[in-house]
């Protein structure tokens, strides 16, 4: 290497670190960088909107990603908003496909002369006493929902994942508040809406866990 | 850090020492330390969350945002708590006199300089007339405390990370001293005092001897251990270095040694090259405010590089200190002494090295004469070479 091309180095590689600094000065004040992205024009360049910075940083507990349209979260029963009664019927097929066999739900006859109606303003044939679901066994196979036989479906994959819990208690969920377990999450749909066939839906209910007021 | 306050302060306890001359310096020597070591531990903790804010916009995220408001202003008490609280570790069959010591060998030695700094036109805490072989000599010490750091931990990654900095000092502390005598040529002088002085009169060293600012800055960013220098803690190869073993108090040391350094690095550069406490043109009265403004800004050039710069190998450290920093200091020495010995005037040196360097901002930049430049010219050269070695290695095999 001749003296020349050790200057011509030397001059390139001092010029290319300014062109980096500039670049990620460019990034700090939000000005427009032509970023790999851009380049392989997956995005468009980015511009200066306002005074704020571009941000990929989410500040989870406070914002959360909108879900995938089929995410699998905590399967849930569903209830009717009007009537506030759940859609399901009591015929236990979720309860006897479940692989770990999580769900429990507990019903009896009603007395003849007792006129309860259901969902769909017809008389029940079961009256559900107690639905609860163990969450810590759960595989998120989402059977219970395929097995379903009622429209719309009883039980969904709602979008609900924040389920942890300090206790294996803490991850029983029931439709009625015991001791040490939670509120089951009821996903609200009701009969004329146009619920898809399939086992996901897009509303997201809210878990109220131990400990929180109703 | 004016002597009227010290003065005041002093006037303020109730102290006089009208018979004693020699208690009097005692005091207001002591007073000075605990003023400057103050300022420099708040400073500190500062810089970290300034890096870390910092850090975060340049990659567009946010930073430290939850203790002490949005900004996280709390988070680096909260983080110095926590390592205060932490047990303290020694690992198994080390060397526990050494293993303690280094610590203090880092801790110490990045306080060291600021007793020759000026923070004020009227004076530095001492003004030594070796000012700037003191400055060398000091800055030095601290690889003495990570070489016995990585020796005592009984730890490979501590180890390799101490013969790291020892064969990284060899490459960058000729060239930090080379840079180091542009500006004494420049001022006449080996006092940082007068240095400063010199440029009030006359003109920021970084314009009078450009590139050993610039050899200055890459060395400098060497001995502090930042990106793109920082082999001596790769996370990504050593853990964390050297201080892979440390926890607790000692970590916190070493922590905190390394950003004192920066802002070191920043004082000494502002010093030297930017002028000192004197505002550009005299436009505003001379003041301590303006040698924090400029040490700040540094530093923050220093983050920035370091936000932007990947990590570079050892053997491209060695190149960059024997093939460029030294060649490129030794001209810069020579062009200065001629300067000096003609008798140039600074506002013609100023001239020509600003023609230089749009010259090279010309040859440089692409789409410019050095179009044509090829940097990995040489790579492609090695691959050569070891392709050729392969096969003829195979050649003997058969």
């Amino acid at each position: 290497m001749n003296l020349v091309e050790i200057v011509k180095e030397v001059l390139y590689s001092a010029w290319s670190v300014i062109v980096g600094i500039l670049m990620t000065l460019k990034n700090l004040l939000g000005l427009p960088v032509v970023s790999y992205y851009t380049y392989m024009g997956k995005e468009e360049p980015r511009q200066w909107r306002g005074s704020r910075r571009r941000r990929v940083t989410q500040l989870y507990p406070e914002e959360k990603w909108a879900m995938a349209p089929r995410f699998r979260g905590m399967p849930t029963p569903t209830v009717d908003p009007d009537s506030g009664q759940m859609h399901c019927i009591a015929c236990l097929a979720c309860v006897r496909i479940c692989p770990t066999q999580i769900i429990d739900i507990q019903w009896h006859k009603p007395a003849p002369d007792e006129n309860l109606l259901d969902s769909k303003g017809k008389k029940k044939i079961k009256v559900i006493d107690k639905f609860e679901i163990d969450m810590g066994r759960c595989l998120f196979c989402a059977l219970c929902v395929e097995v379903c036989p009622t429209d719309p479906k009883s039980i969904v994959m709602s979008k609900e994942f924040e389920i942890a819990s300090m206790s294996r208690r803490g991850m029983w969920f029931e439709d009625q508040l015991t001791d040490g377990t939670n509120i089951l999450p009821m996903v609200p749909v009701r009969d004329s809406d146009d619920q898809p066939a399939t086992a996901f839906v897009n509303a997201a209910p809210t878990v109220k866990k131990k400990g929180e007021s109703s | 850090m004016s002597p009227h306050l010290i003065d005041w302060l002093m006037h303020a306890i109730g102290l006089s020492f009208a018979s004693n001359p020699d208690l009097y310096e005692l005091v207001r020597s002591t007073i000075v330390a605990l003023l400057i070591f103050a300022f420099i531990m708040t400073a500190v903790l500062f810089l970290i969350l300034g890096l870390r804010k910092y850090l975060g916009f340049l990659q567009s995220r946010l930073g430290p945002n939850r203790l002490g408001g949005s900004l996280g202003l709390l988070q680096t008490a909260a983080d110095a708590l926590k390592l205060l609280t932490k047990e303290d570790i020694v690992p198994y069959m080390a060397d526990r006199v050494i293993f303690d010591l280094a610590p203090l060998m880092v801790f110490v030695p990045a306080f060291l300089v600021y007793v020759v700094i000026p923070w004020t036109p009227t004076g530095s805490p001492a003004d030594l007339d070796v000012g700037v072989i003191y400055v060398a000599a000091v800055t030095s010490i601290g690889v003495i405390g990570i070489v016995m750091a990585g020796w005592a931990s009984n730890n490979k990654f501590s180890q390799l990370a101490a013969f790291r900095s020892a064969g990284q000092m060899i490459s960058y502390e000729v060239p930090m001293v080379l840079a180091l005598v542009g500006p004494v040529i420049a001022a006449g002088t080996f006092s940082l005092q007068g240095i400063v002085r010199a440029q009030a009169h006359s003109v920021w060293y970084i314009f009078l001897v450009p590139i050993s600012a610039v050899v200055f800055l890459v060395s400098g960013l060497a001995e502090t251990n930042l990106t793109p220098f920082d082999l001596v803690e790769a996370e990504s190869e050593l853990v964390a270095g050297f201080t892979t073993e440390y926890s607790g108090m000692k970590f916190a040391l070493f922590f905190l040694a390394e950003f004192a350094s920066n802002f070191t690095l920043g004082a000494i550069a502002t010093t030297l090259f930017l002028g000192g406490w004197s505002f550009p043109g005299h436009w505003l009265p001379d003041s301590w405010i303006w040698f924090i403004l400029k040490s700040f800004l540094t530093v923050l050039l220093l983050f920035h590089i370091r936000g932007t710069l990947p990590r570079i190998r050892v053997d491209q450290l060695m190149d960059v200190g024997w093939k460029f920093l030294i060649p490129a200091a030794l001209l810069q020495m020579v062009i200065i002494g001629a300067y000096v010995t003609l008798e140039v005037n600074w506002v013609v040196i100023v001239f020509v090295n600003i023609l230089l360097v749009i010259l090279a901002i010309g040859l440089g930049k692409k789409g410019g004469v050095l179009a044509g430049a090829d940097p990995e010219a040489h790579i492609r050269e090695v691959r050569a070479y070891r392709r050729e070695r392969q096969q003829s290695r195979r050649r003997a095999l058969l």
